[in-house]
């Protein structure tokens, strides 16, 4: 029985390798995949010069700088209640 | 001081005055009464209207009463003060904005969506108004429609409150927001009103001291509604024709009186910082004081010194 047994180990082993190495061949030799794109894709309608140039928008504080506009403390943090007896009745509000 | 509240020009009117009581009840009484007669006169939501008569006779000279020709003389003249962002011409855009029923019926069910943006021709713009001092007369460019809800409201405060000073020393009339305060509260150096928070309306975000004068407040979080998804509001910008973007949430004016407070917080609100700084040069009695989204306050110079600490 050994000497079959070695002998099928060889066949395996040898019609393996015998296999990759046809694969790799044919690999190797085969037709290479189309090529797709050479560069990045730009389109003239939308290129960078084409864009217009949008100034930043200032912001409030920005603003506040050059006019006569000043910011006041917030003072949101601690609404008063509108029920309190000591209020003012007068109340001014969008209508 | 004596208070008297009720109800008018769809929103809610609160009388203050110091004085004899029978003093103070008679010049409530004159002052609901005369508020009254003003809402009938210059309401848009009748047909029987002055107003109303008045728009349905554009295109032809129209003879006013004293009241309505002074009216619409002072709002040419704040149009052109606030270089066109107080409008009375953009009824049709606010109605095209989806603002042709109530707030009630807005609220409950939405507008539908707008089909077209709004473009008026050179001819139909508030400008083009024709005035006739002598004969008292009054032409409105053919087609064109106007309202003068929010000036009216605080002309109206104004001329209430003279009619009560003739009872009281220290009186005030507030409209919804818009009051006007002649002479001072007994032992104080200032009237003291509060300043509605713009994001709630059960909270108070400040409290300010004013002299004797008006003060009155837009906001674009009172009337809003959704049109095709979008939010909308009662303030239409006349550059666009389209409910105004704001920076601010409410822009709240104290000037001398209570219809130029009403127009000058209103164009405030629709021209920004940039309308703010040329109105407060212009005008050095003007005064105001704005809120953002986050709920903080800016002024203008001496804005800050009107809020108690």
């Amino acid at each position: 029985m050994k000497p079959l047994k070695f002998g099928l180990r060889a066949w395996i082993a040898l019609t393996s390798l015998l296999s990759f190495l046809g694969g790799w061949a044919l690999l190797a030799h085969a037709d290479q995949p189309p090529v797709l794109f050479t560069n990045p894709v730009e389109s003239p309608a939308h290129s960078q010069a084409d864009l217009p140039v949008l100034e930043p928008v200032p912001s409030l504080e920005d603003l506040n700088v050059t006019g006569s506009i000043q910011s006041l403390p917030s003072i949101s943090s601690a609404p008063r209640a509108a029920a309190n007896s000591a209020a003012p009745r007068l109340r001014t509000r969008g209508s | 001081m004596r208070y008297y509240e009720f109800n008018a020009m769809s929103t809610q009117v609160l009388l203050a005055a110091e004085g004899p009581f029978e003093a103070v009840e008679t010049g409530f009484q004159e002052a609901q009464a005369f508020i009254e007669a003003q809402e009938r006169r210059f309401t848009r939501f009748s047909a029987e209207s002055e107003l109303s008569a008045l728009n349905d006779a554009a295109g032809r000279w129209f003879a006013a009463s004293p009241d309505l020709y002074a009216l619409v003389a002072l709002a040419a003249d704040l149009h052109q003060r606030t270089r066109g962002l107080f409008d009375p011409a953009v009824l049709d855009a606010l109605e095209l904005a989806g603002y042709d029923r109530s707030i009630a019926e807005l609220r409950r069910y939405g507008a539908p969506a707008a089909v077209q943006v709004l473009e008026r021709p050179r001819e139909l713009r508030f400008s083009a108004l024709r005035l006739d001092p002598e004969k008292r007369r009054i032409r409105l460019p053919e087609g064109l429609r106007i309202d003068l809800g929010g000036i009216a409201k605080g002309w109206i405060a104004g001329r209430a409150a003279a009619g009560l000073s003739r009872w009281s020393k220290a009186c005030a009339v507030d409209a919804g927001g818009d009051a006007c305060m002649i002479g001072l509260p007994s032992g104080e150096a200032s009237w003291r009103v509060t300043l509605e928070d713009p994001r709630d309306a059960a909270r108070t975000l400040a409290v300010l001291k004013l002299p004797a004068g008006a003060v009155a407040t837009s906001a674009v979080t009172r009337r809003r509604w959704q049109q095709g998804g979008q939010a909308r509001h009662h303030l239409i910008d006349p550059r666009t024709q389209l409910p105004a973007a704001s920076d601010w949430l409410s822009v709240t004016a104290v000037a001398p009186g209570a219809a130029e407070a009403e127009v000058y917080a209103k164009a405030i609100l629709i021209g920004g910082m940039r309308e703010a700084n040329r109105l407060t040069n212009l005008y050095p009695d003007l005064e105001f004081i704005a809120v953002d989204q986050r709920g903080k306050l800016w002024g203008s110079r001496r804005g800050k010194e009107l809020i108690d600490d």
